[in-house]
């Protein structure tokens, strides 16, 4: 392992099973969770914005891309305001920040105001998504992982042969 | 499993408790939760001293203030 900056895969590979459990689980949230890739990309970068993790905001889930423009992107701290955004995406991002910020404060109006916009198992997914994106941003930052520009196709096959 | 959490998780806290959390959020989403217990049992292995991670644990979360 590279002491200055190294690549993403370069640290899970160095985890082992673990790593290679933690690619495998970042791509099923991607397919499993049975929520939008755009949506989720959102979610990811905005997290990514709150935790100032330069690794995770210079990187585009591939399968994301289709569904969302850059001028989104940009505009995403921005996404209370902005036209851009729907109310839904505004409340899964709300909800993002919350748990990047204050899980354990968390009110009922907030979690019962997602019932709008997310049936149980999307809320369940979407939860469990961005625990994840919080976490790879966190251990980026605390292992240095390097900041790169450019698609993501996946986590799982970068780690295991 | 706190009453705050019951409209993520769509239970009653008396149900939840009886059946537990993890049951419940593997129902609603069985891919991503399989997979996150799959990295659970990788976690649980490792060169780490097991008692080194449930204190790391604990404090995380008693930092995030959760009772669970």
């Amino acid at each position: 392992l590279r002491a200055d900056e190294p690549e993403l895969a370069d640290v899970l590979r160095v985890g082992g099973e673990i790593g290679a459990s933690f690619a495998a689980l970042w791509d099923e949230v991607w397919t499993g969770a049975k929520l939008e890739p755009a949506l989720l990309e959102l979610c990811r970068l905005r997290t990514a914005q709150l935790l100032r993790c330069s690794s995770e905001l210079g990187t585009r889930e591939t399968r994301a891309v289709s569904g969302l423009h850059e001028d989104k992107i940009a505009a995403l701290s921005r996404y209370q305001i902005s036209p851009l955004f729907t109310e839904r995406e505004r409340a899964c991002l709300a909800y993002a920040e919350r748990i990047v910020a204050d899980p354990s404060g968390i009110t009922t109006e907030e979690l019962t105001g997602l019932r709008a916009y997310l049936s149980d198992a999307e809320r369940v997914g979407l939860t469990l998504a961005i625990t994840l994106f919080e976490g790879l941003a966190r251990g980026s930052l605390m292992l240095g992982v390097a900041p790169r520009a450019g698609m993501r196709p996946g986590l799982a096959g970068q780690v295991t042969p | 499993v706190t009453e705050a959490l019951a409209p993520i998780i769509p239970l009653t806290p008396e149900e939840a408790a009886r059946l537990g959390p993890l049951v419940v959020l593997e129902r609603l989403q069985p891919r991503v939760v399989s997979a996150y217990r799959r990295l659970g049992t990788a976690l649980a292995g490792g060169t780490i001293e097991a008692a080194v991670k449930e204190l790391v644990r604990l404090r995380s979360a008693r930092i995030t203030g959760c009772e669970y």
